[in-house]
């Protein structure tokens, strides 16, 4: 039975991997991925919520472009809808007053008034601006505890903006690439340490099979990247060699059991067949939480959530058929 | 024996039931009160993410970040604090974040346009007299630094904190003309100089005679940050480039809100599926783990309400954060199903009940230390790699871990070994795969 001796299918099980790995490889190198301002920079405005007697159609994704393109006439815009009844907008970098431009006229589409928008606006509310804040400032504007009123339409604390400038996003890209090498090594470094450096390797390769599906999956479906998708990543990294772990440790412990004699393929099936129920509880009761976090949570933790629940059911795959396979198939081959 | 477990068990059920009273109540007894850990005062501070506000990170408005020096992007600093006062956005941080950027985080903001062109302007520092005529400015023609200073502010040598302010010849004239002005109007109580920022009168200290000299102090009653700070404000009259947002998110109050009530509900529900399946597939131990698994939670949330530590300790709770904990929740099981599993082995090989459980934690161990360190080492690499809400991700993740191996080790071992002592030996209850008489 494939299941009772998996180091013998090894092939079937690495070639289900090979599959996907190189699917993976394709989609990222043909469709690329969608990157969100985090990496690319720009300016993005959600309204979770649009007023009742709004709905997500082609007519309003083209009144808010014009929105956008009113407030700074060469933005590149996407508009797309978020949950039942949300829209999100995503544009280049925008300066403050073209975003306090666009703002004002989500507002007033969404609260029904007639707009004219064109860029010699700007300057007034920029002037409007800056004597309000004064004003503010002199009359000593502080509210505190009053209750946010029940608005039947739009109000400016439900729009929510990201902006991102260039050089922060250069720089998260550099810091992402340092973080997941240095997990990776200080990995291999302690695996080698505690069990042997082959198995340090398969475990490596192990989790580099999980964070390539992750992307791959992420760029198969042009899903948007955000940080949030780096600390996806990173709780992957964590949480595979975790579930590899367990399985290295049952062949750790066949290694002084069955001494030298016994094959690897011998000593891994065992590890693997002892660990199936573990490793499907474990990835279950995790998949619980993070999943009911998926379906009731609202989109910013979605985006967290989505991106670990493959990492998990990768992880669950790989700690069981790739990285200990592999380590049999490297040590009964070295012999 | 048994009554040396039944104390124990009582004990240890007692501690559990009082934490999570603790955490998830709001306790009142007489006028001694223990908040709860969603109490936004004294429980878990959450993130603006949670109750909706701006993160703003500005940096210098310059060609070369190279040409800014540490003492400016200081000063800065200090600016945008004044300013955020003078806002009234006093629950409002402000740190340092990068070599050049200044990290503002503003709760409870609903346009953060506003706030950021009105922080981000050059300052403009203007030295007025008492009817808010300017007599000179705060640029480098009448300005050449301000210190702050420690030492003998009086003739008596009475120590103190003072600021020492510089000036340029054409300072000097000004400084002058405009302490004789003052010195003129003693009698109507005009003898000030209002130091201004953006308009606003930020300190005015009184002239007690006329000074002509190039350099002057400020004496009054500062301690060393409010020295600081006024140096600072003056400096800024002299900082040659305004502050752009590099990186601004808001989040609106009601979505913050909605976010926090979604993901409580989510842990609620995931929790609750978590105890049902253990207690499914386990059985009694299962039923432990669950109990465990409410200390675990308390635990946490205590020691991010900051309970254990001093009140500058508390962990701000992210969106992310939350998410971590809940991650960290679904792992926490984790070790308990490793152990129950090796017990499960132990007991279909035959051996008795007490024994099972002991060599089942025994050969359990190393596995779940080892994965743990692993886990923890990414959260170590998130945290000091990472930024804004991956490091909130990090800690989060990483209290997670650690306190899961304290209750899903040490706790559930007490309380199994608790459940042998009482005489529940019937192996079927411990989750072997057949009913077997003990």
């Amino acid at each position: 039975m494939m299941f009772k001796n998996p180091c013998a299918y090894r092939k079937v099980f690495l070639s289900i991997s090979a599959v996907l790995v190189v699917v993976s490889i394709l989609s990222m190198a043909i469709f690329g991925f969608n990157l969100g301002i985090d990496f690319t920079s720009g300016t993005t405005f959600e309204i979770e919520h649009m007023p009742e007697g709004f709905a997500y159609d082609g007519a309003l994704e083209a009144d808010v472009m014009a929105i956008v393109t009113g407030a700074k006439a060469d933005a590149s815009v996407q508009v797309q809808a978020i949950g039942a009844d949300g829209v999100f907008i995503k544009a280049s970098e925008l300066t403050n007053e073209e975003t306090e431009l666009v703002v004002d006229g989500l507002l007033a589409y969404f609260n029904g008034e007639e707009v004219s928008l064109d860029a010699t606006d700007a300057t007034a509310v920029v002037e409007e601006v800056a004597t309000d804040v004064v004003e503010e400032a002199a009359t000593d504007a502080v509210v505190e505890g009053e209750e946010v009123e029940e608005v039947k339409g739009l109000v400016k604390a439900a729009i929510s903006i990201d902006k991102v400038s260039a050089t922060t996003s250069a720089r998260l890209i550099g810091d992402t690439f340092l973080a997941v090498l240095i997990a990776i090594v200080l990995m291999l470094v302690y695996i080698s340490i505690r069990f042997d450096f082959k198995s340090g390797v398969c475990a490596v390769i192990a989790l580099a099979h999980d964070v390539i599906l992750m992307f791959g999956f992420y760029s198969l479906f042009q899903l948007t990247m955000n940080t949030s998708f780096v600390a996806a990543v990173l709780t992957i990294i964590g949480y595979s060699i975790n579930a590899t772990i367990i399985v290295f440790d049952r062949v750790r412990e066949n290694n002084r059991m069955l001494g030298k004699k016994a094959t690897g393929a011998v000593k891994a099936n065992n590890a693997i067949t002892t660990s199936y129920t573990r490793t499907l509880y474990s990835s279950l009761t995790t998949l619980f939480t993070i999943g009911a976090l998926f379906v009731l949570g609202v989109s910013s933790i979605q985006e967290f959530a989505l991106p670990i629940i493959v990492g998990i059911v990768c992880g669950a795959y790989s700690s069981l058929f790739v990285a200990p396979t592999i380590w049999a198939w490297w040590k009964d081959s070295s012999k | 024996m048994k009554a040396k477990n039944i104390i124990s068990f009582a004990l240890v059920m007692v501690l559990i039931v009082t934490m999570a009273v603790v955490v998830f109540g709001d306790v009142s007894i007489g006028s001694f009160r223990v908040p709860g850990v969603l109490d936004p005062e004294f429980g878990v501070k959450q993130g603006l993410d949670l109750v909706g506000g701006s993160v703003i990170v500005f940096e210098p408005d310059v060609e070369d970040l190279s040409t800014v020096s540490e003492e400016d992007v200081a000063s800065a600093e200090n600016i945008i604090r004044v300013r955020l006062t003078s806002m009234g956005e006093t629950e409002a941080t402000v740190s340092r974040q990068g070599d050049y950027g200044i990290r503002v985080e503003i709760p409870n903001i609903d346009d953060p346009n506003e706030a950021v062109s009105y922080i981000g302007q050059t300052a403009a520092l203007q030295f007025m007299d008492i009817d808010g005529n300017v007599v000179m400015d705060g640029t480098e023609t009448y300005v050449q630094s301000a210190t702050a200073t420690y030492g003998p502010v009086d003739e008596f040598g009475k120590q103190g904190h003072y600021v020492t302010l510089s000036l340029t010849s054409e300072g000097r004239a000004a400084f002058k003309s405009a302490t004789e002005q003052a010195i003129a109007r003693t009698a109507e109580g005009g003898n000030v100089i209002i130091i201004a920022l953006d308009g606003m009168p930020y300190s005015w200290p009184t002239v007690e005679n006329v000074i002509d000299s190039d350099s002057c102090i400020i004496t009054g009653e500062f301690d060393k940050d409010s020295a600081k700070e006024l140096a600072d404000v003056i400096n800024s009259g002299r900082l040659p480039f305004s502050l752009k947002d590099t990186e601004l998110r808001a989040v609106g109050p009601t979505l913050g809100q909605e976010a926090l009530e979604t993901s409580l509900f989510a842990a609620l529900i995931g929790v609750i599926l978590v105890m049902i399946f253990m207690i499914l597939v386990y059985r009694l131990p299962g039923l432990v783990a669950d109990v465990a698994l409410v200390a675990y939670i308390s635990i946490v949330c205590l020691i991010m309400a900051g309970f254990f530590v001093e009140d500058g300790y508390r962990v701000t709770l992210t969106l992310p954060g939350i998410a971590g904990v809940i991650l960290s929740i679904g792992m926490a099981v984790d070790a308990n199903v490793v152990i129950f599993e090796r017990i499960k082995d132990e007991l279909n090989c035959g051996k008795s009940v007490g024994a099972s459980v002991d060599s089942g934690f025994k050969r359990a161990l190393t596995a779940i230390i080892d994965s743990n360190i692993t886990t923890l080492i990414t959260c170590a690499v998130l945290y000091f790699l990472g930024t804004g809400t991956i490091k909130g991700f990090a800690i989060t993740l990483g209290i997670g871990v650690a306190v899961s191996l304290v209750t899903a080790i040490f706790l559930t071992k007490l309380l199994l070994k608790i459940m042998v002592g009482f005489g529940i030996k019937n192996p079927w209850v411990y989750g072997a795969s057949k009913r077997r008489d003990a």
